[in-house]
Protein backbone atom coordinates (compact mmCIF):
# COMPACT_ATOMS: atom_id res chain seq x y z
CA UNK A 1 0.00 0.00 0.00
CA UNK A 2 0.94 3.85 -1.17
CA UNK A 3 -0.30 5.57 1.10
CA UNK A 4 2.93 7.71 1.67
CA UNK A 5 4.68 10.11 -0.92
CA UNK A 6 8.29 9.15 1.04
CA UNK A 7 9.36 12.82 0.94
CA UNK A 8 11.96 13.32 3.53
CA UNK A 9 12.48 17.16 3.77
CA UNK A 10 15.17 17.61 6.64
CA UNK A 11 16.89 14.59 7.71
CA UNK A 12 19.82 14.33 10.32
CA UNK A 13 21.38 11.50 11.88
CA UNK A 14 18.54 10.52 13.35
CA UNK A 15 15.68 12.98 12.77
CA UNK A 16 13.38 13.69 10.02
CA UNK A 17 9.75 14.35 9.16
CA UNK A 18 7.72 12.24 7.40
CA UNK A 19 4.31 13.54 5.28
CA UNK A 20 1.29 11.42 4.70
CA UNK A 21 -1.76 12.24 2.94
CA UNK A 22 -3.61 14.09 0.62
CA UNK A 23 -1.76 13.66 -2.75
CA UNK A 24 -0.59 9.97 -2.41
CA UNK A 25 -2.90 7.59 -4.24
CA UNK A 26 -4.09 5.72 -1.52
CA UNK A 27 -4.72 8.37 0.72
CA UNK A 28 -8.52 8.82 0.53
CA UNK A 29 -8.94 11.21 3.52
CA UNK A 30 -9.32 15.25 2.96
CA UNK A 31 -6.19 15.76 5.15
CA UNK A 32 -2.27 15.61 5.47
CA UNK A 33 -0.10 14.69 8.14
CA UNK A 34 3.67 15.70 8.63
CA UNK A 35 4.72 13.68 11.22
CA UNK A 36 8.63 14.43 13.03
CA UNK A 37 10.09 11.24 13.90
CA UNK A 38 13.36 10.89 15.74
CA UNK A 39 14.63 7.30 15.97
CA UNK A 40 12.05 5.85 14.19
CA UNK A 41 9.09 6.93 16.77
CA UNK A 42 6.72 9.50 15.89
CA UNK A 43 7.51 12.83 17.99
CA UNK A 44 5.29 15.52 16.58
CA UNK A 45 2.14 15.67 14.31
CA UNK A 46 1.53 18.62 12.12
CA UNK A 47 -2.05 18.61 10.55
CA UNK A 48 -3.45 20.53 7.51
CA UNK A 49 -6.68 19.91 6.07
CA UNK A 50 -9.39 21.96 4.10
CA UNK A 51 -8.26 19.73 1.00
CA UNK A 52 -12.22 19.10 -0.06
CA UNK A 53 -14.13 21.98 1.34
CA UNK A 54 -16.96 22.11 -1.22
CA UNK A 55 -19.94 23.75 0.58
CA UNK A 56 -21.88 21.12 -0.02
CA UNK A 57 -24.47 22.37 2.83
CA UNK A 58 -24.34 25.76 1.60
CA UNK A 59 -25.10 24.60 -1.73
CA UNK A 60 -28.08 22.06 -0.94
CA UNK A 61 -30.28 25.06 0.36
CA UNK A 62 -29.89 26.79 -3.01
CA UNK A 63 -30.94 23.94 -5.09
CA UNK A 64 -34.11 21.86 -6.50
CA UNK A 65 -34.70 18.92 -4.16
CA UNK A 66 -33.94 16.35 -6.78
CA UNK A 67 -30.49 17.72 -7.32
CA UNK A 68 -29.86 18.11 -3.80
CA UNK A 69 -30.83 14.32 -3.23
CA UNK A 70 -27.85 13.50 -5.70
CA UNK A 71 -25.35 16.10 -4.04
CA UNK A 72 -26.04 14.18 -0.97
CA UNK A 73 -25.34 10.90 -2.85
CA UNK A 74 -21.94 12.46 -3.67
CA UNK A 75 -20.71 13.99 -0.29
CA UNK A 76 -18.96 10.50 0.57
CA UNK A 77 -18.55 7.56 -1.39
CA UNK A 78 -18.26 5.40 1.38
CA UNK A 79 -21.24 6.81 3.35
CA UNK A 80 -23.38 7.47 0.58
CA UNK A 81 -26.28 6.01 1.38
CA UNK A 82 -26.18 7.09 4.91
CA UNK A 83 -26.06 10.59 3.23
CA UNK A 84 -29.04 10.12 1.59
CA UNK A 85 -30.69 8.07 3.77
CA UNK A 86 -30.62 10.66 6.99
CA UNK A 87 -31.59 13.75 4.48
CA UNK A 88 -34.56 12.11 3.26
CA UNK A 89 -35.79 10.86 6.79
CA UNK A 90 -35.31 14.28 7.90
CA UNK A 91 -37.54 15.80 4.82
CA UNK A 92 -40.05 13.21 6.01
CA UNK A 93 -39.85 14.30 9.45
CA UNK A 94 -40.35 17.70 8.32
CA UNK A 95 -43.12 16.32 5.78
CA UNK A 96 -45.20 13.88 8.26
CA UNK A 97 -44.59 11.37 5.30
CA UNK A 98 -44.65 7.60 5.88
CA UNK A 99 -42.44 5.62 4.47
CA UNK A 100 -43.32 2.26 2.77
CA UNK A 101 -42.51 -1.21 4.71
CA UNK A 102 -40.99 -2.58 1.44
CA UNK A 103 -38.99 0.48 0.80
CA UNK A 104 -38.32 1.46 4.59
CA UNK A 105 -36.45 -2.94 4.32
CA UNK A 106 -34.55 -1.82 1.17
CA UNK A 107 -33.02 1.47 2.56
CA UNK A 108 -31.89 -1.08 5.68
CA UNK A 109 -30.61 -3.52 3.20
CA UNK A 110 -28.22 -0.72 1.54
CA UNK A 111 -27.27 0.47 4.11
CA UNK A 112 -25.49 -2.55 5.85
CA UNK A 113 -24.14 -3.36 2.43
CA UNK A 114 -22.83 -0.10 2.88
CA UNK A 115 -21.33 -0.45 6.22
CA UNK A 116 -20.38 -4.15 5.00
CA UNK A 117 -18.16 -2.76 2.33
CA UNK A 118 -16.48 -0.35 4.28
CA UNK A 119 -15.79 -2.53 7.17
CA UNK A 120 -14.22 -5.05 4.26
CA UNK A 121 -12.37 -2.94 2.80
CA UNK A 122 -10.43 -1.53 5.76
CA UNK A 123 -10.33 -4.97 6.99
CA UNK A 124 -8.67 -5.95 3.67
CA UNK A 125 -6.11 -2.60 4.48
CA UNK A 126 -5.27 -3.39 7.82
CA UNK A 127 -4.09 -7.06 7.66
CA UNK A 128 -2.02 -6.14 4.71
CA UNK A 129 -0.72 -3.60 6.04
CA UNK A 130 0.49 -6.06 8.84
CA UNK A 131 1.92 -8.14 6.83
CA UNK A 132 -0.90 -10.80 6.29
CA UNK A 133 -0.87 -10.69 2.34
CA UNK A 134 -3.07 -14.18 2.11
CA UNK A 135 -5.60 -13.03 4.48
CA UNK A 136 -5.82 -9.45 2.82
CA UNK A 137 -6.42 -11.07 -0.47
CA UNK A 138 -9.21 -12.93 0.92
CA UNK A 139 -11.07 -9.94 2.38
CA UNK A 140 -10.83 -8.07 -0.58
CA UNK A 141 -12.47 -11.21 -2.39
CA UNK A 142 -15.42 -10.70 0.16
CA UNK A 143 -15.38 -6.49 -0.39
CA UNK A 144 -16.03 -8.01 -4.26
CA UNK A 145 -18.66 -9.96 -3.39
CA UNK A 146 -20.60 -7.09 -1.10
CA UNK A 147 -19.95 -5.15 -4.16
CA UNK A 148 -22.03 -7.35 -6.12
CA UNK A 149 -24.39 -7.21 -3.88
CA UNK A 150 -24.95 -3.88 -3.54
CA UNK A 151 -24.66 -3.75 -7.88
CA UNK A 152 -27.19 -6.65 -7.76
CA UNK A 153 -29.74 -4.21 -5.79
CA UNK A 154 -29.18 -1.06 -7.14
CA UNK A 155 -27.33 -1.53 -10.35
CA UNK A 156 -24.34 0.25 -9.09
CA UNK A 157 -21.53 -1.46 -7.21
CA UNK A 158 -20.68 2.20 -5.02
CA UNK A 159 -23.47 4.80 -4.63
CA UNK A 160 -26.67 3.29 -4.87
CA UNK A 161 -28.49 6.43 -5.49
CA UNK A 162 -31.68 4.39 -4.35
CA UNK A 163 -32.69 6.75 -1.50
CA UNK A 164 -35.04 9.35 -2.70
CA UNK A 165 -37.58 11.32 -0.24
CA UNK A 166 -40.47 9.10 0.29
CA UNK A 167 -39.20 5.87 -0.28
CA UNK A 168 -36.74 4.28 -2.83
CA UNK A 169 -36.26 5.55 -6.63
CA UNK A 170 -37.07 2.12 -8.02
CA UNK A 171 -38.66 -1.98 -7.19
CA UNK A 172 -35.91 -4.50 -6.66
CA UNK A 173 -37.41 -7.47 -8.87
CA UNK A 174 -37.84 -10.87 -7.19
CA UNK A 175 -34.78 -12.07 -9.34
CA UNK A 176 -32.47 -9.07 -8.33
CA UNK A 177 -32.93 -9.90 -5.02
CA UNK A 178 -32.89 -13.80 -4.65
CA UNK A 179 -29.09 -12.81 -6.58
CA UNK A 180 -28.26 -10.51 -4.12
CA UNK A 181 -29.34 -13.21 -1.15
CA UNK A 182 -27.42 -15.65 -3.18
CA UNK A 183 -24.20 -14.02 -3.03
CA UNK A 184 -24.43 -13.08 0.78
CA UNK A 185 -25.14 -16.66 1.46
CA UNK A 186 -21.64 -17.06 -0.54
CA UNK A 187 -20.21 -13.84 1.09
CA UNK A 188 -21.11 -15.18 4.44
CA UNK A 189 -19.62 -19.05 3.86
CA UNK A 190 -16.78 -17.21 2.96
CA UNK A 191 -16.30 -14.84 5.67
CA UNK A 192 -17.07 -16.99 8.93
CA UNK A 193 -14.16 -19.02 8.55
CA UNK A 194 -11.98 -15.96 8.20
CA UNK A 195 -13.07 -14.26 11.01
CA UNK A 196 -12.66 -17.20 13.59
CA UNK A 197 -8.70 -16.85 11.70
CA UNK A 198 -8.67 -13.59 12.10
CA UNK A 199 -9.41 -12.74 16.04
CA UNK A 200 -7.31 -14.75 17.48
CA UNK A 201 -4.09 -15.12 15.02
CA UNK A 202 -0.83 -15.05 16.92
CA UNK A 203 1.07 -13.21 14.29
CA UNK A 204 -1.96 -9.87 14.43
CA UNK A 205 -2.47 -10.29 18.21
CA UNK A 206 1.70 -9.15 18.93
CA UNK A 207 0.71 -6.44 16.06
CA UNK A 208 -2.33 -5.27 17.43
CA UNK A 209 -3.05 -5.66 21.24
CA UNK A 210 -2.08 -2.24 23.11
CA UNK A 211 -1.12 -0.29 20.05
CA UNK A 212 -2.99 2.74 19.29
CA UNK A 213 -4.99 2.76 22.13
CA UNK A 214 -8.15 5.21 22.71
CA UNK A 215 -9.21 4.63 26.24
CA UNK A 216 -13.31 4.92 26.77
CA UNK A 217 -12.48 8.37 28.53
CA UNK A 218 -10.68 9.77 25.39
CA UNK A 219 -13.25 8.40 22.99
CA UNK A 220 -15.68 10.15 25.39
CA UNK A 221 -13.95 13.50 25.97
CA UNK A 222 -13.28 13.86 21.75
CA UNK A 223 -17.16 12.50 21.53
CA UNK A 224 -16.47 9.36 18.82
CA UNK A 225 -19.17 7.47 17.29
CA UNK A 226 -19.57 4.62 15.34
CA UNK A 227 -17.13 1.81 14.89
CA UNK A 228 -13.89 3.27 17.30
CA UNK A 229 -16.35 4.40 19.55
CA UNK A 230 -17.56 1.00 20.22
CA UNK A 231 -14.41 -0.70 20.35
CA UNK A 232 -13.85 2.00 23.11
CA UNK A 233 -16.41 0.34 25.09
CA UNK A 234 -18.63 2.91 24.26
CA UNK A 235 -22.03 1.30 23.57
CA UNK A 236 -23.96 3.41 21.45
CA UNK A 237 -25.47 2.09 17.70
CA UNK A 238 -28.49 4.35 16.84
CA UNK A 239 -29.79 1.37 14.84
CA UNK A 240 -30.23 -0.71 18.29
CA UNK A 241 -30.56 2.81 20.58
CA UNK A 242 -33.52 4.78 18.15
CA UNK A 243 -34.24 2.76 15.55
CA UNK A 244 -35.35 3.65 12.26
CA UNK A 245 -36.52 2.61 8.61
CA UNK A 246 -37.11 -1.14 9.20
CA UNK A 247 -34.11 -1.76 12.03
CA UNK A 248 -37.04 -2.07 14.60
CA UNK A 249 -38.23 -5.17 12.88
CA UNK A 250 -34.64 -6.80 12.01
CA UNK A 251 -33.01 -5.99 15.71
CA UNK A 252 -29.53 -5.17 16.13
CA UNK A 253 -26.92 -6.73 18.00
CA UNK A 254 -24.59 -4.27 18.32
CA UNK A 255 -21.14 -5.46 18.62
CA UNK A 256 -18.65 -3.61 21.55
CA UNK A 257 -15.13 -4.42 22.98
CA UNK A 258 -12.94 -2.65 25.73
CA UNK A 259 -9.52 -2.61 24.66
CA UNK A 260 -9.68 0.14 22.70
CA UNK A 261 -6.61 -0.26 20.57
CA UNK A 262 -6.12 -1.59 17.49
CA UNK A 263 -7.08 -5.20 18.10
CA UNK A 264 -10.34 -4.24 19.88
CA UNK A 265 -11.12 -2.25 16.34
CA UNK A 266 -10.24 -4.99 14.56
CA UNK A 267 -12.39 -7.71 16.11
CA UNK A 268 -15.60 -4.69 16.24
CA UNK A 269 -15.05 -4.21 12.23
CA UNK A 270 -15.00 -7.77 11.81
CA UNK A 271 -18.12 -9.00 13.94
CA UNK A 272 -20.06 -5.62 12.66
CA UNK A 273 -19.33 -7.06 9.02
CA UNK A 274 -20.80 -10.61 10.21
CA UNK A 275 -23.96 -8.86 11.33
CA UNK A 276 -24.19 -6.56 8.25
CA UNK A 277 -24.14 -9.94 6.31
CA UNK A 278 -27.17 -11.05 8.75
CA UNK A 279 -29.45 -7.65 8.99
CA UNK A 280 -28.67 -7.58 5.07
CA UNK A 281 -30.15 -11.24 3.71
CA UNK A 282 -32.96 -10.45 6.94
CA UNK A 283 -34.46 -7.44 5.71
CA UNK A 284 -34.44 -8.88 1.95
CA UNK A 285 -36.17 -11.91 2.99
CA UNK A 286 -38.48 -10.09 5.35
CA UNK A 287 -39.61 -7.75 2.94
CA UNK A 288 -43.11 -7.51 2.36
CA UNK A 289 -44.73 -6.71 -1.20
CA UNK A 290 -46.26 -3.37 -1.92
CA UNK A 291 -45.61 0.21 -2.81
CA UNK A 292 -42.03 1.69 -2.62
CA UNK A 293 -42.37 5.74 -2.18
CA UNK A 294 -45.04 7.97 -1.06
CA UNK A 295 -45.32 10.75 -3.03
CA UNK A 296 -44.31 13.64 -0.85
CA UNK A 297 -45.96 17.36 -0.98
CA UNK A 298 -43.83 19.89 -3.34
CA UNK A 299 -43.41 22.56 -0.73
CA UNK A 300 -41.52 22.44 1.95
CA UNK A 301 -43.07 24.34 5.42
CA UNK A 302 -41.38 26.82 7.87
CA UNK A 303 -40.34 24.31 10.15
CA UNK A 304 -37.04 22.45 11.45
CA UNK A 305 -36.50 18.96 11.25
CA UNK A 306 -33.43 16.54 12.05
CA UNK A 307 -32.60 12.90 11.53
CA UNK A 308 -29.77 11.21 12.60
CA UNK A 309 -28.28 7.63 11.19
CA UNK A 310 -25.97 5.21 12.15
CA UNK A 311 -23.78 5.38 9.34
CA UNK A 312 -20.21 3.20 8.71
CA UNK A 313 -18.15 5.55 10.43
CA UNK A 314 -20.95 6.45 12.95
CA UNK A 315 -23.72 8.85 14.18
CA UNK A 316 -24.28 11.27 10.71
CA UNK A 317 -27.44 13.83 11.49
CA UNK A 318 -29.04 15.94 8.68
CA UNK A 319 -31.19 19.55 10.19
CA UNK A 320 -33.07 20.98 7.28
CA UNK A 321 -34.88 24.20 7.82
CA UNK A 322 -37.49 25.14 4.82
CA UNK A 323 -39.27 28.81 4.51
CA UNK A 324 -42.43 27.75 3.01
CA UNK A 325 -41.47 26.52 -0.01
CA UNK A 326 -38.12 25.53 -0.46
CA UNK A 327 -35.09 24.66 1.99
CA UNK A 328 -33.73 27.65 4.16
CA UNK A 329 -30.69 26.01 5.99
CA UNK A 330 -29.03 22.39 5.71
CA UNK A 331 -26.93 21.76 8.67
CA UNK A 332 -24.59 18.34 8.76
CA UNK A 333 -23.21 16.68 11.47
CA UNK A 334 -20.99 14.04 10.13
CA UNK A 335 -18.92 11.45 12.42
CA UNK A 336 -15.58 13.26 13.65
CA UNK A 337 -12.58 12.62 10.91
CA UNK A 338 -8.97 12.52 11.85
CA UNK A 339 -8.61 15.56 13.06
CA UNK A 340 -5.03 17.46 14.87
CA UNK A 341 -5.77 16.18 18.06
CA UNK A 342 -6.93 12.70 17.20
CA UNK A 343 -3.78 12.71 14.70
CA UNK A 344 -1.42 13.81 17.47
CA UNK A 345 -3.24 11.43 20.33
CA UNK A 346 -2.95 8.47 18.69
CA UNK A 347 0.36 8.80 16.40
CA UNK A 348 2.55 10.45 19.26
CA UNK A 349 4.90 7.77 20.83
CA UNK A 350 4.22 5.34 17.90
CA UNK A 351 7.02 3.77 16.25
CA UNK A 352 6.61 3.95 12.25
CA UNK A 353 5.72 1.04 11.24
CA UNK A 354 2.60 0.95 13.55
CA UNK A 355 1.22 4.52 11.99
CA UNK A 356 -0.33 3.10 8.80
CA UNK A 357 -2.37 0.17 10.94
CA UNK A 358 -3.35 2.51 13.42
CA UNK A 359 -4.38 4.95 11.02
CA UNK A 360 -6.41 2.21 8.79
CA UNK A 361 -8.42 0.97 11.79
CA UNK A 362 -9.81 4.58 13.09
CA UNK A 363 -10.71 4.17 9.41
CA UNK A 364 -9.34 7.69 9.14
CA UNK A 365 -8.82 8.11 5.69
CA UNK A 366 -12.60 7.88 4.68
CA UNK A 367 -13.94 11.28 3.12
CA UNK A 368 -16.98 11.15 5.07
CA UNK A 369 -16.60 14.32 6.78
CA UNK A 370 -18.64 17.54 4.70
CA UNK A 371 -16.73 19.37 3.00
CA UNK B 1 5.26 -8.94 -23.76
CA UNK B 2 2.37 -6.78 -22.25
CA UNK B 3 3.34 -3.13 -21.49
CA UNK B 4 2.62 -2.38 -17.82
CA UNK B 5 1.51 1.25 -17.50
CA UNK B 6 2.51 3.26 -13.93
CA UNK B 7 0.06 5.40 -12.64
CA UNK B 8 -0.01 8.27 -10.25
CA UNK B 9 -3.20 9.23 -8.84
CA UNK B 10 -4.42 12.79 -7.62
CA UNK B 11 -7.99 13.47 -5.66
CA UNK B 12 -8.84 17.06 -5.93
CA UNK B 13 -11.55 17.43 -3.95
CA UNK B 14 -13.94 14.24 -4.82
CA UNK B 15 -16.32 12.02 -3.00
CA UNK B 16 -13.73 8.84 -3.05
CA UNK B 17 -15.73 6.90 -5.67
CA UNK B 18 -13.91 7.60 -8.59
CA UNK B 19 -10.92 6.98 -6.28
CA UNK B 20 -12.38 3.53 -5.21
CA UNK B 21 -13.16 2.31 -9.01
CA UNK B 22 -9.44 2.96 -9.74
CA UNK B 23 -8.45 1.49 -7.22
CA UNK B 24 -10.10 -1.43 -8.05
CA UNK B 25 -9.31 -1.32 -11.77
CA UNK B 26 -5.49 -0.99 -10.93
CA UNK B 27 -6.04 -3.86 -8.70
CA UNK B 28 -7.60 -6.43 -10.93
CA UNK B 29 -6.08 -5.05 -14.22
CA UNK B 30 -2.62 -6.63 -14.46
CA UNK B 31 -1.32 -4.14 -16.91
CA UNK B 32 -1.67 -1.55 -14.38
CA UNK B 33 0.72 -0.76 -11.29
CA UNK B 34 0.90 2.47 -9.03
CA UNK B 35 4.01 4.06 -10.00
CA UNK B 36 6.23 5.55 -6.14
CA UNK B 37 6.00 9.07 -7.43
CA UNK B 38 4.47 11.23 -10.21
CA UNK B 39 8.14 10.85 -11.59
CA UNK B 40 7.96 7.70 -12.61
CA UNK B 41 4.64 7.55 -13.97
CA UNK B 42 3.10 7.00 -17.40
CA UNK B 43 0.23 9.03 -16.45
CA UNK B 44 -1.16 10.96 -14.09
CA UNK B 45 -5.21 10.72 -13.24
CA UNK B 46 -6.84 13.44 -11.77
CA UNK B 47 -10.62 12.70 -9.82
CA UNK B 48 -12.61 15.51 -8.17
CA UNK B 49 -13.60 18.90 -8.74
CA UNK B 50 -10.15 20.75 -8.69
CA UNK B 51 -11.21 22.42 -5.47
CA UNK B 52 -9.22 25.51 -4.86
CA UNK B 53 -6.51 24.32 -2.10
CA UNK B 54 -5.30 21.54 -5.11
CA UNK B 55 -5.05 23.87 -8.09
CA UNK B 56 -1.66 25.30 -6.99
CA UNK B 57 -0.45 22.08 -6.47
CA UNK B 58 -1.54 20.47 -9.17
CA UNK B 59 -0.48 23.34 -11.77
CA UNK B 60 2.89 23.18 -9.85
CA UNK B 61 3.39 19.49 -10.97
CA UNK B 62 2.26 19.92 -14.78
CA UNK B 63 4.58 22.71 -15.17
CA UNK B 64 7.40 20.34 -13.64
CA UNK B 65 6.36 17.49 -15.83
CA UNK B 66 5.02 19.14 -18.97
CA UNK B 67 4.89 16.40 -20.83
CA UNK B 68 3.05 13.76 -18.23
CA UNK B 69 -0.05 12.76 -20.09
CA UNK B 70 -3.12 13.90 -17.54
CA UNK B 71 -6.40 11.76 -17.50
CA UNK B 72 -9.14 13.06 -16.03
CA UNK B 73 -11.85 10.67 -14.16
CA UNK B 74 -15.50 11.06 -13.69
CA UNK B 75 -17.78 13.44 -13.59
CA UNK B 76 -16.85 16.12 -11.69
CA UNK B 77 -13.15 16.12 -12.89
CA UNK B 78 -14.62 17.25 -16.08
CA UNK B 79 -16.73 19.72 -14.98
CA UNK B 80 -16.91 19.69 -11.38
CA UNK B 81 -20.86 18.67 -11.67
CA UNK B 82 -22.42 18.58 -9.27
CA UNK B 83 -20.12 20.37 -6.63
CA UNK B 84 -20.58 23.08 -8.52
CA UNK B 85 -18.48 25.38 -11.31
CA UNK B 86 -14.94 23.30 -11.47
CA UNK B 87 -13.01 20.14 -12.89
CA UNK B 88 -9.95 20.90 -16.03
CA UNK B 89 -12.87 22.45 -18.34
CA UNK B 90 -12.35 25.41 -16.05
CA UNK B 91 -8.83 25.64 -16.36
CA UNK B 92 -7.54 27.08 -19.62
CA UNK B 93 -3.72 26.37 -18.98
CA UNK B 94 -4.27 22.94 -18.49
CA UNK B 95 -4.37 20.25 -20.82
CA UNK B 96 -5.72 16.76 -20.70
CA UNK B 97 -5.61 13.67 -22.82
CA UNK B 98 -8.61 11.93 -21.61
CA UNK B 99 -11.88 12.77 -20.38
CA UNK B 100 -13.44 10.18 -18.96
CA UNK B 101 -17.14 10.77 -17.96
CA UNK B 102 -19.44 8.56 -15.33
CA UNK B 103 -20.18 9.09 -11.70
CA UNK B 104 -17.94 6.88 -11.49
CA UNK B 105 -16.84 4.98 -14.24
CA UNK B 106 -16.85 1.44 -13.79
CA UNK B 107 -13.12 -0.25 -13.11
CA UNK B 108 -13.75 -2.01 -16.16
CA UNK B 109 -14.39 1.68 -18.29
CA UNK B 110 -11.43 3.19 -16.32
CA UNK B 111 -8.69 0.39 -17.09
CA UNK B 112 -9.87 0.39 -21.36
CA UNK B 113 -9.50 3.96 -21.57
CA UNK B 114 -6.00 4.54 -19.65
CA UNK B 115 -5.02 1.48 -22.10
CA UNK B 116 -6.01 3.42 -25.06
CA UNK B 117 -5.25 6.27 -24.42
CA UNK B 118 -1.52 5.89 -23.14
CA UNK B 119 -1.09 3.43 -26.24
CA UNK B 120 -2.43 6.02 -28.37
CA UNK B 121 -0.03 8.32 -27.26
CA UNK B 122 2.77 5.80 -27.47
CA UNK B 123 2.27 5.53 -31.05
CA UNK B 124 2.32 9.35 -31.84
CA UNK B 125 5.41 10.76 -32.23
CA UNK B 126 7.63 12.49 -28.80
CA UNK B 127 6.64 15.98 -28.14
Amino acid sequence: MRYNIALTIKRSSVSYTFALGVYAPHWKGPQRLILTVDQDVVRDVGYTDGYNERGCAERLARMPLDSAVQLVARISSVASHAHTLAFCSALEAMWGVAVPARAQCLRCALAELERLALHLSTLAELTAALGAQPRSTQLSECYRTARRATHALSGRAILPDLCVPGGVRRDVPDEQRKQALVLLEGLQRQFFPLVDQLVDQPTLLARTVNLGILSREVAERFQLRGPVARAAGIAIDLRRDTPYAAYPQLEVRSVTQDGGDTHARLVVLLLEALESIRLTSLALQTMPDGEIRTLPPRDIPATQTSAAVESPRGELRYTVQGDGQRLSTVTIAAPRTLDRLLARTLLTGLHLDNVIPVLISVQADAADAEG
Amino acid sequence: MTTIYQLYKINTGSCGGCDSEILEAVATAPDLAWADTPLTADALLLTGPLLPAMRHPLQNLTTIMATLPVLAIGRCALDGHPFGRGGVRAQAKLTVQLELDGCPPTPEEIAAAIRTTLATLAQEPRR
